[in-house]
């Protein structure tokens, strides 16, 4: 999908500044901004060296948010995430020292290579918002995005997220490789991370905010809820599908859906919306079954949307 | 009582989801509970309004709700208070009593969710009770609108509490009307076809109400006499088509042929089925009409003078008197066919001996002026005249308040006092033609009645109690003669109260020869009559649909003999056809809405079918519309422009009409 077809101008430039470090990923680019945008999280899946880093510096830059990453590895302690507190000797007292998931974006790269433990604290600190530590509460800055990257499951050594965790995450998306022509710009061009130095922000944390309040007031009408509820009842019944979408899924959809409509300045969402975020939003949830056992997400996802009907 | 939990303290259990919940729901009982005021006894009103005033206050100020002692005790003295008031538990007053003193209370222990659904549940059957004691309009509508607040109080109890501040109960109340409005076909459904009971449907003992003003079966000087000030309804009149003159109006009740020099009684009933008589034979024409009898706790039932047959469920007896099967405990209807002239069979020789008895040693001075009276004529009808002339020529006077007669009511009345009541004369001239041979007896009913022009009925109240004589006449039979009647109206003294009602009767000719009454009825007998006329036909449709009128109106649609089983069966299918044709109709209704903005763009798509353009299962408008664009670039952009237009009006917040006007024109000009 080449053309960006982002009509929000704030949007627009911001996503058009990542594209000309990205190249040829604009679609991968709009579901991670409408991830944040929905106050989602977001897990890349891929193999390492596609650009996963690269995108996250981008977005954080692009968006004018600080930025964190934390490599996971499995002697990684849920202290080395959150913080910890420290005896100060001058003041005789202890003094909480935060952690790198105190920031507004966090990269936390290859997430299923530290342990249940470590992962369960951030996945934690993701849900609420929030660190506990001690009796003490630490609100973790607004807004707050994380994602994660996981590697696919054949590599060794590795905990892979239980399907509990999963849910946590609004989108699970994979970049793939880039296309030759992208992959040719990228190797000619000047190093990525000096371009990402030079970008210049396209929009400020409060402006962000406001996008997050105002991705709430989209308009949804009663047929498109017609048509959601017939997707996920779809998902629930047909053989195809193992494990149908869960009541938590469908209000993922929806708010994932309600962002990408404001992404093209619409104030309603329509059935197209849903059907852009499905495969970012379900393809993670569902579960294959019948005739479909082999079916990758992307394409359980593309046989949920053939098989149900615009009401 | 339930036992305090430690899980009732709980924070986690919130007494109501929405603050409007309990507030609502104590208002419902306050309206359930003000009819009951005029039939249960006053403590347990006050009790009822004071403990949800108290809950009121525990709500609105915050405070604790009362300790499972004082809660005990209370129920200990309700429930004590009660045994004292009724003896009892159970049976209507005191059953009902229960029932609110212990609904009130239950108030007081109403922390959770649940509680108040028990509470509103138990209010409704609270309603009920209501008409176990009244059925009038009135209290109909009062309880109508307490069903409104305890189903609005029921759905503020399943709401969560909305932030902000909210109008108070209204959008709740709102869904209540609007919810019972859609209910509103089934009741009549349910109202016209439930199988209607021939006895009283509670089988309730001590329904009888003690004191019911009305005529009894013995007449004694005064006893119609205190009726005259009573502005109660006796019965009301439908005729089938127009009512007989005024002088007709003669309403037959109990007929006393028994005296002892005092008081005039009936023939006592036997117990069980009295016995039937021969009805008398009408001469010329008859009227057809209809009575609604309001309770009087006797059996006879009122009928324009003389019935010609019984009415079902009443039985004609001696003296042309109707008798109900059972006591006339709730309003009742009867069918009833009456001629105003008619003819006797001949008499029986007991009753002739009856209709001639005097008891020994009463009224020597009545007797010797019949005699005197009555002498050199060899006519009966002669005799009447005279006598008839007496009470006009001699100062008689009418009056409402009567001098005490005690000794010899008929003597004194005749010789002394010469002022009485419609019972005096009948009396007295009863007295006069028994003695001077001619069989006579004193008739007791109503006289008159009000025409109410709005209903086109006839209402008879109370005070238009009367009584009458009738003699023996040969070759005629009983024929009735009104006495009072022959009083002229300077001899009449009639209170200001009663002067409107009883006026037109003294004109001085006899009633027989009067046009109907003609007043011109001012503003506030408009008011009066119409309201009248309201409460007629509630009380002819309402309450008087009964089995026979069930059986007339499926006779008019084609079933004349339904069977209880078939009765249930019809009204089966016809709840589940109104079910289902609701369900059609919000099924019709709901895609009306969406049909507006879909049809045009329906109608495109089978335009494009035609071309073998079609949208993929789960294909969105847009995405169609470009496909079939590269297919067809002719058809670019509009059909674009048209599919953007067509998401947006389905899907989009505000649908301006001039859009949708918009997007059947573009519809229109698009050449596929």
């Amino acid at each position: 999908m080449g053309r960006l077809d982002v009509n929000n101008p704030q949007l627009h430039t911001a996503l058009s500044r990542m594209g000309e470090i990205i190249v040829g990923k604009e679609h991968a680019l709009k579901l991670a901004l409408t991830c944040l945008l929905a106050r989602g999280h977001l897990l890349i899946e891929d193999v390492p060296g596609v650009g996963k880093t690269t995108l996250s510096h981008v977005l954080a830059r692009t968006l004018g948010l600080d930025f964190s990453r934390v490599q996971f590895t499995s002697d990684l302690l849920p202290a080395d995430i959150l913080g910890v507190s420290i005896f100060d000797r001058a003041s005789n007292r202890f003094e909480f020292r935060p952690g790198p998931i105190f920031a507004q974006v966090v990269l936390a790269d290859e997430v299923n290579r530290a342990t249940p433990k470590t992962q369960s604290a951030l996945l934690e600190a993701m849900e609420e918002q929030q660190v506990s530590l001690e009796g003490a509460t630490h609100r973790l800055p607004e807004p707050f995005f994380v994602i994660a990257t996981q590697n696919p499951l054949y590599q060794i050594g590795t905990f892979a997220l239980p399907e509990s965790q999963l849910d946590r995450f609004l989108m699970r998306l994979s970049l793939g490789y880039p296309s030759a022509a992208a992959e040719r710009a990228l190797l000619q061009g000047v190093e990525r991370r000096q371009l990402i130095e030079q970008l210049q922000p396209a929009l400020d944390p409060a402006a962000l905010v406001t996008l997050q309040h105002q991705v709430e007031q989209i308009h949804v009408a009663e047929p498109l809820l017609d048509y959601l509820q017939a997707l996920l009842h779809h998902s629930r019944h047909s053989a195809h599908f193992a494990a149908g979408l869960s009541p938590r899924a469908g209000l993922a959809l929806l708010r994932a859906a309600r962002a990408w409509a404001l992404l093209h300045d619409r104030d309603h969402v329509a059935p197209e919306d849903i059907q852009a975020v499905l495969p970012g939003v379900a393809g993670h949830r569902l579960r294959a079954g019948g005739d479909q056992v082999d079916a990758g997400p992307e394409q359980l996802a593309r046989t949920l949307l053939d098989e149900v009907a615009i009401p | 009582m339930r036992l305090r939990l430690p899980l009732e303290r709980s924070p986690l259990l919130p007494l109501a989801p929405h603050p409007s919940a309990l507030y609502l729901t104590l208002l419902a009982l306050a309206m359930t509970l003000l009819p009951h005021t005029g039939f249960q006894p006053l403590w347990i009103s006050a009790l009822a309004y004071a403990l949800i005033g108290w809950r009121a206050l525990v709500e609105w100020r915050g405070w604790r709700l009362p300790p499972l002692s004082l809660r005990l005790a209370l129920y200990a003295a309700t429930l004590a208070g009660i045994l004292l008031s009724f003896h009892a538990l159970h049976g209507r007053e005191a059953g009902t009593a229960f029932l609110l003193g212990m609904l009130a209370l239950k108030l007081l222990e109403t922390r959770t969710r649940r509680d108040l659904v028990v509470v509103i549940f138990i209010g409704y059957f609270g309603v009920i009770t209501t008409f176990l004691f009244s059925e009038t309009l009135p209290v109909a509508l009062w309880m109508v609108a307490a069903t409104v607040t305890l189903t609005a109080a029921l759905i503020a109890t399943h709401q969560l509490p909305t932030q902000g501040r909210q109008r108070a109960g209204r959008p709740q109340l709102a869904t209540a009307g609007a919810l019972l409005l859609q209910a509103l076909p089934l009741m009549l459904i349910l109202f016209l076809l439930f199988p209607r009971h021939t006895g009283p449907l509670w089988g309730l003992p001590e329904v009888r109400t003690a004191a019911v003003t009305g005529l009894s079966d013995t007449m004694q000087p005064g006893s119609i006499n205190q009726l005259v000030f009573s502005d109660a309804v006796a019965f009301r009149a439908d005729f089938a088509d127009a009512p007989p003159p005024a002088g007709q109006l003669y309403w037959r009740g109990p007929v006393l042929t028994h005296t002892d020099g005092r008081s005039w009684r009936a023939t006592p009933l036997p117990p069980g089925q009295p016995p039937r008589a021969t009805p008398a034979t009408a001469i010329g024409s008859y009227y057809d009409y209809t009575v609604i009898l309001e309770a009087h706790g006797e059996r006879w039932v009122l009928a324009l003078d003389v019935p010609l047959e019984a009415p079902s469920g009443a039985t004609l007896i001696e003296g042309y008197q109707l008798i109900s099967r059972e006591t006339i405990d709730s309003r009742s209807r009867f069918q009833l066919r009456s001629a105003p002239q008619w003819r006797s069979e001949p008499l029986t020789p007991e009753a002739w001996l009856d209709a001639l008895q005097l008891p020994d040693g009463y009224h020597p001075r009545a007797r010797a002026l019949a005699n005197q009276l009555t002498a050199g004529s060899d006519n009966d009808q002669e005799r009447v005249a005279r006598v008839l002339a007496h009470f006009r020529d001699q100062p008689f006077y009418y009056t409402e308040r009567p001098p005490l007669l005690l000794d010899d009511p008929v003597d004194q009345f005749l010789f002394e006092a010469q002022r009485g009541f419609c019972e005096h004369y009948a009396a007295a001239f009863t007295v006069l033609m028994r003695a001077a041979g001619v069989p006579a007896r004193v008739v007791t009913g109503y006289h008159g009645g009000q025409v109410n022009p709005l209903g086109n009925h006839l209402t008879v109240r109370q005070s238009d109690a009367h009584a009458w004589s009738e003699v023996w006449l040969e070759g005629r039979g009983w024929t009735r003669v009104d006495p009072t009647s022959v009083i002229p109206p300077s001899r009449v003294e009639l209170s200001q109260q009663t002067q409107r009602i009883r006026e037109p009767a003294f004109d001085g000719r006899t009633l027989d020869e009067r046009p109907a009454p003609h007043w011109q009825p001012s503003g506030l007998d408009h008011l009066r009559m119409g309201w009248d006329s309201v409460n007629h036909r509630w009380n002819r449709w309402v309450l008087g649909y009964s089995r026979e009128e069930q059986e007339r109106l499926f006779g008019r649609l084609g079933w004349p003999q339904l069977s209880l089983r078939g009765l249930l069966l019809t009204l089966l299918l016809a709840v589940g056809i109104a079910a289902v044709a609701t369900f059609a109709l919000l099924q019709l209704l709901g895609r009306e809405r969406v049909d507006k903005v879909s049809r045009p763009w329906r109608r495109l798509l089978q335009r494009l079918a035609r071309h073998g353009h079609r949208p993929e299962r789960g294909e969105p408008p847009t995405r169609f519309a470009q496909r079939i664009e590269a297919l067809q670039p002719s058809l670019a952009p509009q059909l674009s422009e048209i599919a953007a237009l067509y998401t947006r009006l389905r899907y989009g917040r505000d649908t301006d009409p001039a859009d949708l006007s918009c997007l059947r024109r573009m519809v229109r000009r698009l050449r596929v």
